[in-house]
Formats: structure tokens, C-alpha cells, sequence
């Protein structure tokens, strides 16, 4: 319960950062203005200011734009290309389900991060591609997730008793498998969305994701790791809300299982 | 021996320490064997473990004392323990394959055993290892002692338990549940070693079973517990044959050996009550069929019955119950004062006398 | 031997589909690796030439027919901005990565398994909570800021371990590990927070069986009955996900090299990255997909040593 409570308040601070963003930034995110480089918090600038005096609360607000759509959006079409994959292998077993769970397998044997890499080499840099990223390693968790539970459910009384009247596939998969793995898939989303977010910042980081002057909080990590020397307050400003964010995710999904568990119980 | 004083036990549920097992006294002796019966929930694995000090965290002793050859354990510190177990007390479990560490041979879980209390060299100990494998009627020690536990038959593992058990001759072994997960003739070979061993080397053993056949086999003395209250004891043909306790009896017409080819078996009405459920009377009153308003309100003491095939056997029948089955000349059951009110007592008064 | 066999030959077929799908994923890179070598200024006839010298003017099938005969000798082929084979640029970068995730493991493990068994031993006490609480908020701390703070805390505030550059292990070993402390701490610390769930998780489990209780009761002392009956009971959950851990130490090694500045494989696959040095970058994943499968392999026959239950000849599958 109290994992629940820390991990919903985490992520209402960045929830209310990208409300934010959307209805009005303080001021402008780009507004260069070298004479005012570094300045520490003021009235004006609220986090102070970056090294071309730029106002960092503005870009960190736009920048969880950037983060939360293509962590949600990886992770969402990881979790719905999984899901189908998964419930398809587990469904007809055979040749068919033992092909896409090795695929599975073997994708699941890569490293996350060279893995994006990889498709960020092929594809280039920039948000999209990088939402696609996490898109791909995404599917075999969620595929082995649902995979499990349609092996498992198969042995569930009422889908039997729903097979023996004769109900279709479809029905069976749609009415009563998907809604009954929900809880699960939901924890795994909020797993995944946690380790989106850490390869989205990742790879910016790297330089590999939002390309500048376009804000990321990546980004700002790693230009502020060039000026720490000169600035050393600011790296803990981009590096806490990735945290932020990160353990938000964590400790929702861990929440929502321990409370599903209790209530299976 | 082993003498338990008013043992009460407490569990913890829902937050507080709620009473769970009502003070029982008993004692147990060197060369007998003692059975419990009862249902699951009874409490009679929780006595078993507050026996051995190994209780879950989530129970503990409320008061009385157990005392071990005129040593009071339940202030023994815990380190202390150490030489207590294996040769004083031990205790096997109901499913031997979970006793037994997967990843280590038969043969050194033994030597471990046996090397916990006496410095032997090597060789001695092997020796001893499989001597002791031998006495629990393995045929072929050498190889179950190289053995895995999961290269060996589930009668076998739970001879390797009892052997690592009884290594060092402890003067009470406590078995719980010990031959139930078994087949019915490995049962039987276990049980007959349970005899050999009290017989024989002396050893006390304490036999908790809900399988009342196992316990009839065994026992010379019979102890039955209900929803953490001891409600009868007594010699083995004196609880099981002449049972005092409506619940005994009820539970022996439960019980297919018991009853008559062709009779209808009885079962109870009702269910076994959460062991921490304490009503102000008998804990087996709302499901009896003599109950009184009595019976509700005051709980009945635990008294010595005057039934004249006690002194033969020099055990006392003790029973926990205001209105006692009595027996007439031919072992029909009968009752004192049968509840006229409850019809349903009357009736199975009636249609079901005690089978013989 | 069969089964070592049969493990083998499936490990060989995995390495050559990666390989495969690598190579064909890579060669239909949109960009053109010749034209972004001589900039887009460059005359067609060189741009032609080179096309030639690399072999890239052939159908892709055959360019990975040629590489995949000098693979198979060693030969990975040769990185566009090095101008040197890449086996060769692997190999002399390759010992600094090793020192760095061997050096990392070893702290990891020495900071996960005492704080794991205490958290189990103590399970259900304010101990363990505070330590599970602590894991929780830990776990989520990411790896390219804990370096960033750590190189900030240790060289500006407290300089116990100056900004300087990598010392190799042929300069002496102290100075080699000084120089690696920083980098591998950050890799420990991010990888020590889910080593000591696993570990507390698998000990609690194996302390909670009958043999822990039988064992107790056997009379067992207590050094005894912790290390022969629990630990090595409760290592075999944790030594069946080495390979998932080794991952994570290559995606983690990958980050920590660019921040600490350091000429490692990690840095090697960035530039390979960013410079879409084609042959390089080839090389560089299925040098790491068989340093993951070799290590998969290695965990299950250990796996098998530790475990009795588990036959060599065994060919059903571990569920994962």
C-alpha cells in the first residue's frame, strides 16, 4: 500500500509536469541568452538557467512531453503486438506458437539498450524511431507474459466450460482470457514504462534520440556533464526527475501486484 | 518423561494474539506410543512444534510448561537446543521428500546428523551411517546412502529421514503426519517400524495422524483434539472401542473401517470451527447432537471416567464432556441423558449404534 | 556429451541467424557509408572505387556470403574509420571491458550477498524492510546519472580518485583498478540493487523449507546448517539468470564508458553507432551475441554441477 501511494505521488509530479507544458510554459524553452548562462534560481528562472541561459524549468517541462509519448507509445505498441503474439502461441501451440516463442526467446537474450542502438543506426536518430525502439524489446515480455497466462487459463474451469457450449475463439480470447490477464498486463506495463523511460533517456543521452535544440531530459544530463565542472548543481536537476519518473513507474507496478496478490489471496 | 502442564498457545491473527490451543496436561512415557487424532485445524501440528521450540512467528506459548526429564524447556535459550535435538527429542515431517536438502547425498545428510552431537572418525561414522540406514529396513544401504534424495522412492526418503531422526536413540520422536503422504504398504512397513523402535530401544514416540486407522494400528495411548481442545483420552481400546466424547464417536462413524459393511457412513453436520474460535463452552457444541444449554455456557473440565475397563489398563480414560456416551451390556451406545429436545440426537441414536 | 553437443550446436545455429538478420538489417541502412566516409563533395569515380575496394558494389546475399566465410576464420572484416580489421580493434579493446564488468561483478556481489542474507535471515524485521525499501527507491536510480553524481562527488568535492585517464593492467594493477574504481562502482551499485532482491527472495524461500526445519532440528550447528543446507540451495535461483545480468552489464557498460571517458568496447559500438561503420558495428553485436550465448551455456552447465536433479542428458527445456 505504501509502494502504491509513493509511486502514485512520484508520477503525479510528472503527470502535473506534462500537464503543465501543454497549458503554459514560463517562458520560452529556446531563448538564448549568453550574458545570463548559468544563473542560479530566481524569480525569473525558477531552476535557474542553462549554459546558453537558457530557462531550464521551461525545458525540462517540455521535455517530459517528449519522454512520457514515446515511452507510452513504445511501450503501448510493444504491449499490443506482444499480447497478440503471445495469446496467439499460447492458443495454438503447434509449430506456430513454438516459432514465435523462440523469436521471443532470442530477442529477449539481447541486450536492450544494443538492441535500440541497432535500430537507431538503421533507422537514424530522432523521436519516432526511438519510440519503435522500445516498441521492439518491449513485445517478448509481454509475449511470454500473455503466452503463460493463455497456457495457464486453459486449465481455468470456466474456459472450459466456455469451450464446451461451443463459444468461438475469438469470444473466448476477447471475453474471457484478455480481461482475466488485465491486472498482470497492467503491472508489466508499468515495469515496462519504467525501462522505456530509462532507454528514452538513454539514448538521448547518448545523443542518440531528440535531437537538439529540441529539449530532452537526457539531453540536458549530458550537456550538463559537460559543465559540471563550472556547474555542479545542474546535473542533479534532469538526472532527479528521470528518477522521478523511473521510480514512479517501479513502484506502481509493484504496488498493483502486491495488491492484486493480496486480493487473489 | 515428558510432561506437558496447562500448554496453552496463542496465534496471531488479525493483528493480536488470539488463544488458539485451550491448557492441556499430559505426559508421555519412554517405550509408548502416543497417537493424536484430529481433523486439520485441530492444532495438533502447532503442539507437535511447540514440542520440538520450533513454532512459526505467527504462534507462540501463552503459558504452562513442558518439561523433559524434570527440565523446563520452554525457558531452555534457544542455543541450548542444540544438544536437546536428536538426542533427546526429534521430529519428521509429512513429506519426507521436503525434509531432505535436495543438493546434498542421503549418506552426508546422515554423517551430518550423526557428527552434530559425537566427534567420530570418518570411517566409524560411515559405518554407523549405514548401520542406522540398515535398521530402518533398507535393504541396500551402500547405495542409498550415494544416493540423491530424488534417485530414491518416497518410502525409502522417509526411511532416510526417520534414520537421521533416531541416530542418536532420542528418548521421544515426534511424528507428524509422518505416514500419510505414503502408500498404504509402505505405511504399514513405517508403522511397524515405529514399533520396533518403542519397543525395542525404549523410545517414545508421538504419532499425530487424522488417519485413525494408522493410529489404531500403533498407539497404546490416544489423544483427540478439536478445535484446540483436548476432549478425550485414554488406552487405545478405550477411546477408540468405548469412546467417550459424542465427537469421538462421531468422528469413528465418519470413518469407513469403523463401520458396518452396508451402514450409511455418518459424517458431521457442520464444519471444523477456526482453531481460535473460543466459545464460552465446549468448542464441539453447536455441532453435537447432545448438546445442552449447558454445554453452551460452561466448559466442560476434563475428568477421569468411571468406566470399569480403566484400571485393567492402568491408563486413565479422561474425557472433556458434561454428557458422556455410556455402553450397555452388548456395547450399545447409550446416553446418559440424551437431549430430548434434539430430535437429530435421537435419531442417530437410534438408527446408528456403534459398530463392532 | 550429447547434450553438450546438442547445446552446442544450437548456440553455433542462434549465432548464425543473428548474424544473418544483423547483416541484412544493417546493409539496408538508408545512408550510404561510402558517401558519408568522403562527404558528399567526394567524385563519383572514388566514391566508386571505394564501393569496390569494400566490396559493397555486390548484392548483399554475396557480401554476406563473403563475410560470414571470414567470420568463420576470425576474420570480421574491416572497419571503414579505422582502416584496420575488426577483429583486431576488438581484441586490443576488449581487455579494459573485461577488467571493468569483472571488477563491477565482484563489487556487486560483495555489496549484494551480505546485505541479500542479512535482509533474508532478519525477513519480516524493520532490517529487512529498510533494506527492501532502500532496493526499491535504488533499482530505479539510473546508471548514466550515479556515474554523472559519482564523478562529481569523488572529483570535485571529495577527490579521492582525480579525472584522469584509463590506466592499463601493464602499468601495475593498483593503479589499473584505481583507475577503474569509479566506472565499475556505478556499474556495482545499479546492478548490486537487483542481485540482493534476488538473493534475499531465494533465501527466504529456501530457509521457509522442511530441510531448514529438519536441519534445526537434526542439531546442526548453526554456521553449518546456513551455509551447506541454505546458501547453496538459494544460489541456484540467482545463478539461472547470470545471463540475463550479463545483459544488463553490456547495456550498463555501454553508458558508463562514454561518461568516463573510457576506450572500451562500449565506447567502440557508440562510435560504430554514430560513425555507421558498418563491418564494425557487425562485428561488435555478434561478438556480444556470443559472449551471451557462451555465458548461457556456461551457466547451465554449472547449473547442472550444482544441482544433482538435473540431468546432463536432459534435453527438456528450463522454463526461464
Amino acid at each position: 500500500m505504501k509502494t502504491l501511494i509513493t509511486g502514485t505521488v512520484m508520477l503525479s509530479v510528472i503527470v502535473i509536469m506534462l500537464l503543465i507544458s501543454w497549458i503554459d510554459l514560463p517562458s520560452d524553452p529556446n531563448a538564448m541568452n549568453i550574458a545570463n548562462r548559468f544563473a542560479p534560481p530566481s524569480g525569473e528562472h525558477w531552476l535557474g538557467t542553462d549554459q546558453y541561459g537558457r530557462d531550464i524549468l521551461s525545458r525540462l517541462l517540455l521535455a517530459s512531453q517528449s519522454a512520457l509519448t514515446v515511452s507510452l507509445g513504445g511501450v503501448g505498441s510493444g504491449m499490443l503486438i506482444g499480447c497478440i503474439l503471445g495469446a496467439v502461441a499460447g492458443y495454438m501451440k503447434g509449430l506456430i506458437g513454438s516459432v514465435i516463442m523462440r523469436a521471443m526467446d532470442v530477442l529477449f537474450a539481447f541486450p536492450n539498450l544494443l538492441l535500440a542502438l541497432m535500430l537507431v543506426t538503421v533507422l537514424g536518430t530522432g523521436q519516432v524511431n526511438v519510440l519503435l525502439a522500445i516498441a521492439v524489446f518491449s513485445v517478448p515480455s509481454f509475449a511470454r507474459l500473455m503466452y503463460g497466462f493463455v497456457l495457464e487459463a486453459q486449465s481455468y474451469g470456466y474456459i472450459k466450460a466456455a469451450r464446451s457450449y461451443n463459444a468461438g475463439h475469438a469470444v473466448i480470447l476477447f471475453r474471457h482470457l484478455i480481461p482475466a490477464a488485465l491486472p498482470r498486463i497492467g503491472v508489466q506495463m508499468s515495469l515496462a514504462l519504467g525501462s522505456g523511460i530509462l532507454t528514452e533517456t538513454a539514448l538521448s543521452f547518448l545523443g542518440l534520440g531528440v535531437q537538439p535544440p529540441h529539449p530532452s531530459w537526457g539531453g540536458m544530463l549530458n550537456e550538463a556533464q559537460s559543465f559540471m565542472y563550472l556547474a555542479p548543481a545542474y546535473p542533479l536537476i534532469p538526472g532527479f526527475v528521470i528518477f522521478l519518473a523511473v521510480a514512479g513507474f517501479n513502484l506502481l507496478g509493484d504496488g498493483i501486484a502486491a495488491r492484486h496478490k493480496e486480493a487473489v489471496s | 518423561m515428558l510432561e506437558i502442564q496447562d500448554l496453552s498457545l496463542e496465534l496471531y491473527v488479525d493483528k493480536t494474539w488470539k488463544p488458539a490451543l485451550r491448557p492441556l496436561t499430559f505426559r508421555l512415557e519412554p517405550g509408548e506410543i502416543t497417537g493424536i487424532i484430529g481433523e486439520s485445524g485441530s492444532g495438533k501440528s502447532l503442539l507437535a512444534k511447540a514440542l520440538m521450540n520450533i513454532l512459526p512467528a505467527r504462534a507462540r506459548v501463552a503459558s504452562g510448561s513442558i518439561r523433559l526429564h524434570g527440565t523446563e524447556l520452554l525457558s531452555l535459550p534457544r542455543h541450548r537446543f542444540r544438544s536437546v535435538y536428536g538426542r533427546q527429542l526429534a521430529y519428521i515431517f509429512q513429506n519426507p521428500a521436503g525434509a531432505l536438502n535436495p543438493l546434498m547425498r542421503i549418506g552426508d545428510q546422515l554423517l551430518d546428523a550423526l557428527l552434530a552431537h559425537e566427534e567420530v572418525p570418518r570411517k566409524e561414522a560411515v559405518r554407523r551411517a549405514l548401520k542406522a540406514l540398515e535398521e530402518v529396513g533398507i535393504s541396500d544401504p551402500e547405495r542409498v546412502f550415494r544416493a540423491y534424495p530424488h534417485e530414491i522412492s518416497g518410502g525409502m526418503k522417509q526411511r532416510a529421514v526417520i534414520a537421521c531422526a533416531v541416530i542418536h536413540e532420542p528418548d521421544l520422536l515426534i511424528a507428524d503426519e509422518a505416514t500419510t503422504a505414503l502408500d498404504a504398504t509402505i505405511r504399514k512397513q513405517i508403522l511397524d517400524l515405529f514399533l520396533v523402535l518403542s519397543k525395542k530401544k525404549r523410545m517414545s514416540i508421538l504419532y499425530i495422524s487424522h488417519d485413525i486407522a494408522a493410529v489404531q494400528y500403533v498407539a497404546d495411548k490416544i489423544m483427540v483434539l478439536y478445535g484446540g481442545m483436548l476432549l478425550e483420552t485414554g488406552a487405545r481400546g478405550d477411546v477408540l472401542d468405548r469412546p467417550l466424547h459424542p465427537y469421538t464417536a462421531d468422528l469413528l462413524q465418519a470413518v469407513p473401517y469403523h463401520v458396518k459393511p452396508g451402514t450409511k457412513l455418518a459424517g458431521i453436520p457442520g464444519n471444523v470451527p477456526p482453531i481460535t474460535a473460543k466459545p464460552p463452552g465446549c468448542i464441539y457444541a453447536p455441532r453435537c447432537g447432545y448438546a445442552t444449554e449447558r454445554c453452551k455456557e460452561d466448559l466442560p473440565p476434563m475428568v477421569v471416567a468411571e468406566d470399569p475397563s480403566t484400571a485393567a489398563d492402568k491408563i486413565p480414560h479422561t474425557h472433556a464432556c458434561f454428557h458422556p456416551l455410556l455402553r450397555d451390556s452388548l456395547g450399545k451406545e447409550t446416553h446418559l441423558n440424551t437431549n430430548p429436545s434434539s430430535p437429530e440426537g435421537r435419531e442417530r441414536y437410534v438408527q446408528q449404534p456403534a459398530a463392532h | 556429451m550429447s547434450y553438450l553437443a546438442q547445446r552446442l550446436l544450437i548456440a553455433i545455429l542462434l549465432v548464425f541467424l543473428v548474424s544473418f538478420a544483423s547483416f541484412a538489417v544493417l546493409m539496408l541502412l538508408p545512408g550510404d557509408p561510402v558517401r558519408l566516409m568522403l562527404g558528399t563533395e567526394a567524385p563519383p569515380h572514388l566514391v566508386e572505387e571505394l564501393r569496390a575496394q569494400y566490396g559493397l558494389d555486390r548484392p548483399w546475399l554475396l557480401q554476406y556470403a563473403d563475410w560470414l566465410a571470414g567470420a568463420v576464420s576470425g576474420n570480421l572484416g574491416e572497419s571503414f574509420i579505422y582502416k584496420m580489421p575488426v577483429t583486431q580493434i576488438i581484441v586490443d579493446r576488449l581487455p579494459m571491458t573485461l577488467s571493468l564488468t569483472i571488477f563491477a561483478s565482484l563489487m556487486a556481489l560483495l555489496i549484494a550477498l551480505p546485505l541479500g542474507i542479512w535482509a533474508a535471515v532478519k525477513r519480516g524485521s524493520w532490517v529487512d524492510g529498510f533494506i527492501q525499501a532502500v532496493v526499491q527507491i535504488w533499482i530505479a536510480i539510473p546508471n548514466f546519472w550515479l556515474g554523472i553524481l559519482l564523478l562529481l562527488g569523488f572529483t570535485v568535492m571529495i577527490p579521492l580518485f582525480p579525472p584522469g585517464n584509463f590506466v592499463p593492467i601493464s602499468e601495475g594493477l593498483g593503479a589499473h583498478l584505481h583507475s577503474l574504481f569509479l566506472p565499475a562502482l556505478t556499474l556495482a551499485i545499479a546492478e548490486a540493487a537487483v542481485l540482493i532482491r534476488m538473493f534475499r527472495a531465494s533465501l527466504v524461500e529456501v530457509l521457509n523449507k522442511d530441510f531448514m526445519t529438519f536441519a534445526h532440528t537434526k542439531g546442526l550447528p548453526t554456521r553449518k546448517k546456513y551455509i551447506r543446507y541454505a546458501l547453496r540451495n538459494s544460489l541456484i535461483g540467482p545463478i539461472t539468470v547470470i545471463g540475463l545480468q550479463v545483459m544488463s552489464l553490456i547495456s550498463g557498460v555501454i553508458i558508463i564508458e562514454q561518461i568516463f571517458n573510457l576506450p572500451g568496447l562500449g565506447r567502440l559500438l557508440l562510435i560504430a553507432v554514430q560513425q555507421r561503420d558498418l563491418f564494425l558495428l557487425q562485428g561488435l553485436v555478434i561478438f556480444i551475441t556470443v559472449t551471451v550465448i557462451l555465458v548461457n551455456l556456461c551457466v547451465d552447465l554449472l547449473y547442472t554441477r550444482i544441482d544433482p536433479r538435473i540431468q546432463l542428458h536432459a534435453t527438456k527445456r528450463r522454463t526461464t
